[in-house]
């Protein structure tokens, strides 16, 4: 599936890393792999630390290998959010997650 | 469905979204449910969701737990073909299929190990089964004399809930038994057990069916549909839970995947992955269950439609385009459906938006 991003809309980019994400295991293990390499407290995030700023980087390489080279690349916040959902499970209580479990 | 998502919703979002409103009606009839309990027990009862595993916090009531309206208020989605049957007899059916479900998650979830047995938890389950019991007499009482004749010959026992707990826990200690062991098995053999398992899911709609004086004919095309019902709903979840599965001992689409190596040829055999995920997403498996649960969902619109239930019908009709869609981009990528699940959090926070 081509899911190189068609503009330099961020939304659109966005999409396009999950729809590539969402069809290829490969992708989505090595994805899920840095995310669980990039260890930042968020409670003490006033700087990067220099060891995951460049476990960022190395993850928008790779991104960017999967998705077109014009993609920004994922901010620290949003990578934050992205290992909060896929390595440690921390839900948004608000979007009912558990509701998506009970498939009943 | 299209295969490609519309830029702000993606198709995997469709996935969860109901088609009816949650049933907050059971909610009411739980709560007075609860107020019939000893005082001991009823906070005990109340936090049943989140004691059961299916709620992260006590204030998630019993209308918020399941994506499908129709796990817990199928009498009321039913009774909505049988004009003859009052609000209260409803109400009555109603009841009697709420506790019967929480009852099966309650008894799964202790025989599975998922939750650690208790004394309060057993009493409460104790009095869930009594009141579930005594909910389904009192439909069946107001039966016509007809209800007893030999039109019914076998049909009895598909209105008895010890007979249903009894078939079901039997099918789950089964199930137990082939998981743990890690053992292939065969498709037959699966599907056989999740149509078992499915059984205290009818007593309390058969009863309304019977009361309204369908006749035997009418009888078992609801029966087949409630447990078209139930298996597809089964078969989605074996797909979307088997990697949890898995970690708690056993998962169906491990074992069925094992069985399909069985029969790759012995030159082939040297490049079957060794990872579980990669044996499963080879197997096909987890295509042949979304596939299956896509049929069951099939029949039971069918089924619904022919027997004037059109909220059923819509609800069927939408689970069988979701899963069969989910079967097709299974069947392009495999794993699509279990990355789906692991990405839609962030899709809904972010996509959404």
């Amino acid at each position: 599936m081509n899911t190189a991003p068609a503009t330099n809309d961020p939304h659109a980019q966005l999409r396009a890393l999950y729809l590539s994400l969402l069809t290829n295991q490969a992708r989505f293990d090595e994805f899920k792999q840095l995310l669980a390499l990039y260890e930042v407290v968020p409670e003490r995030f006033d700087r990067e630390p220099e060891e995951a700023a460049s476990v960022r980087a190395r993850l928008n390489e790779r991104i960017r290998g999967w998705v077109g080279g014009g993609f920004d690349g994922l901010s620290a916040a949003q990578v934050l959010q992205w290992r909060a959902i896929v390595v440690e499970e921390r839900l948004n209580v608000s979007l009912s997650p558990w509701k998506e479990s009970n498939v009943y | 469905m299209d295969a490609a998502p519309s830029p702000r919703r993606p198709a995997s979002l469709a996935e969860t979204a109901p088609l009816v409103s949650p049933p907050t009606h059971v909610d009411e009839l739980y709560a007075a449910f609860v107020d019939t309990l000893p005082e001991g027990l009823r906070d005990v009862a109340r936090a049943f969701p989140v004691i059961l595993g299916l709620a992260p916090t006590p204030d998630v009531p019993w209308s918020e737990v399941f994506s499908n309206e129709i796990t817990l208020a199928a009498p009321t989605l039913v009774a909505a073909a049988m004009p003859t049957i009052s609000a209260e007899v409803t109400r009555q059916a109603g009841l009697a299929h709420l506790l019967a479900i929480i009852d099966a998650f309650g008894t799964d979830r202790l025989l599975d190990g998922q939750i650690d047995p208790a004394p309060e938890i057993d009493a409460v389950l104790t009095l869930v089964r009594r009141a579930r019991d005594a909910a389904l007499a009192g439909v069946l009482a107001l039966a016509p004399e007809g209800g007893r004749d030999g039109e019914h010959d076998g049909e009895d026992d598909e209105l008895s809930y010890a007979r249903a707990e009894a078939e079901t826990a039997a099918a789950i200690r089964a199930e137990h038994a082939i998981l743990r062991s890690g053992e292939a098995v065969t498709w037959s053999r699966y599907l056989s057990l999740a149509h078992a398992k499915q059984r205290l899911g009818l007593p309390a709609s058969l009863a309304l069916a019977r009361v309204a004086g369908w006749d035997a004919r009418r009888r078992r095309a609801l029966a087949r549909l409630l447990d078209a019902v139930c298996v597809g709903l089964q078969l989605h979840d074996d797909v979307v839970d088997w990697e949890d599965d898995l970690s708690r001992g056993g998962a169906w689409a491990a074992s069925l995947a094992a069985q399909a190596s069985l029969h790759v040829d012995a030159h082939d055999r040297r490049t079957i992955p060794v990872s579980a995920r990669r044996l499963v997403q080879a197997s096909g498996a987890l295509l042949r269950m979304l596939e299956q649960a896509t049929r069951s969902f099939r029949a039971a619109r069918r089924r619904a439609g022919v027997l004037g239930m059109e909220r059923v019908a819509a609800w069927a009709r939408e689970r069988e385009l979701t899963v069969g869609e989910l079967a097709r981009q299974e069947a392009v990528s495999p794993g699509h459906t279990n990355r789906a699940r692991a990405l839609s959090i962030w899709a809904k926070t972010v996509l959404s938006e």
